[in-house]
């Protein structure tokens, strides 16, 4: 058990079950001209997403933190024709080449792309109704997570599910005395949500060829 | 990145999300019983179990590999009152250890348990006309995996998930000459979902306090 094997089971499951198409491809290759930092979800993980996508049904997504769009093109590809993608990203740059990649990709008509802080964006989402959301993934800056996740709930209905990307960071949510406000801000989520009986959570580990981390899966009651 | 810090984050994760009730506890200690001491998924696996079973608004669930009926009571209390559960087992021994626990849940209006091969009790239940099932989780001897998803498939509707555990095996399912009939059996059931047009799926790793291993997840399309 090791980090090469875990790289090397993550190749096996990718081939089997995490081909990417040529628009998923040129998603990375796009990001990495243009500079953008290679975070994006692996390819198995983007599959996981669409799998849960599909299983809750979802017509309606909201995706906080768009990067170049690597992840926003596995979950919109898991709704119908008329379903509908709200993907917020903190970088004019980044949202950019993320439209482009979502055109490529087919996806333009079912995906919309807000730039902006994610806090100022939500409230006007509330106000104009744009919810409840089937699906939330919340995948941008931690120390913020238990804002995000407030709103979400708030753009939620009973049965939407809420995926929070990067709660475990390679264990250091284990150190109580962290002064790395990443790993503060994930803390504070994973705690609320063992307090929070609006829903019901677990949180996955997840290993392969990112570090080892973790995702929370949270459903609302 | 060791098998002690996934331990330690898997009492984290637990400790905050995947709590056992004397139920719970109970029947995992009587699987020291069974015929397989300590074959049961770890809390935190349950709880993902039934986080899946709320996720897709489970009704009807058919669990194949019943065990001591650990995984039978995180599934069960994912379902509505009026929702129903059957799960097999090969094992009267396991099956009557089984009982007990669901009964202490106070599960057994919901949980109907059925000993014998699965691979004959499911052509009944087909002929009863139970199915279909909303969630289908497999968790039994490994050399028939590939018949027993066909058989999930047979009794599913479009978004049924199937989940099928202990598909990755420690990475053993990366040797192409292995000789162990388990793993022969889980790497014919990857290579089949892969290839299998009526379903979108994915395995994703399990770490934690077990050994590392995988789980299928798949959704009926």
């Amino acid at each position: 058990m090791g980090k090469k094997l875990f790289k090397s089971v993550d190749q096996y499951i990718g081939k089997l079950l995490g081909a990417e198409d040529d628009a998923l491809k040129g998603t990375i290759k796009s990001m990495k001209k243009a500079d953008i930092p290679a975070i994006s979800v692996s390819a198995n993980q983007g599959k996981f997403l669409q799998v849960l996508a599909r299983l809750c049904n979802a017509k309606k997504i909201l995706e906080i933190g768009t990067l170049g769009g690597y992840s926003t093109i596995w979950l919109g590809r898991a709704l119908p024709p008329d379903g509908h993608l709200l993907t917020l990203e903190l970088e004019q740059k980044h949202a950019d080449v993320a439209r482009q990649n979502i055109i490529k990709a087919g996806l333009d008509k079912l995906v919309e792309i807000r730039v902006g802080k994610a806090i100022d964006l939500l409230p006007a989402l509330e106000a104009e109704g744009a919810g409840p959301f089937d699906m939330i993934f919340i995948d941008a800056d931690k120390p913020p997570y238990p804002e995000y996740f407030e709103w979400a709930l708030k753009l939620s209905r009973p049965g939407t599910l809420i995926v929070a990307d990067n709660v475990i960071r390679e264990g250091k949510v284990l150190d109580k005395n962290t002064d790395d406000d990443k790993v503060q801000g994930v803390q504070k989520l994973n705690k609320i949500l063992s307090e929070n009986k609006q829903v019901t959570a677990t949180i996955i580990q997840t290993v392969g060829t990112k570090e080892h981390d973790g995702m929370a899966i949270i459903v609302v009651n | 990145m060791s098998k002690k810090l996934f331990k330690s984050v898997d009492k984290y994760i637990g400790g905050l999300l995947g709590e056992e009730d004397g139920a719970l506890k109970s029947a995992r200690k009587s699987v020291k019983n069974t015929t397989m001491p300590g074959a049961n998924v770890s809390a935190n696996q349950g709880k993902f179990l039934q986080v899946l079973a709320r996720l897709n608004n489970s009704k009807k669930i058919l669990e194949l590999g019943t065990l001591g009926g650990y995984s039978t009571i995180w599934l069960g209390r994912a379902l509505p009152h009026d929702g129903r559960l059957v799960t097999l087992e090969l094992e009267q021994a396991n099956a009557d250890i089984a009982r007990e626990n669901i009964t202490k849940a106070g599960l057994d209006p919901i949980v109907d348990i059925r000993v014998g091969k699965a691979l004959e009790l499911l052509p009944a239940i087909e002929a009863e006309g139970i199915g279909p099932f909303d969630m289908i989780f497999i968790d039994a001897d490994k050399p028939p995996y590939v018949e027993y998803v066909e058989w999930a498939i047979k009794l599913s509707r479009p978004g049924t998930l199937i989940v099928a555990d202990n598909v990755i095996r420690d990475g053993k399912v990366l040797s192409n000459n292995s000789g162990d009939e388990k793993v022969k059996g889980v790497q014919r059931l990857n290579k089949m979902l892969s290839e299998n047009k009526q379903v979108t799926a994915t395995i994703i790793q399990t770490i934690g306090s077990k050994e590392h291993d995988g789980m299928a997840i798949a959704v009926v399309n």
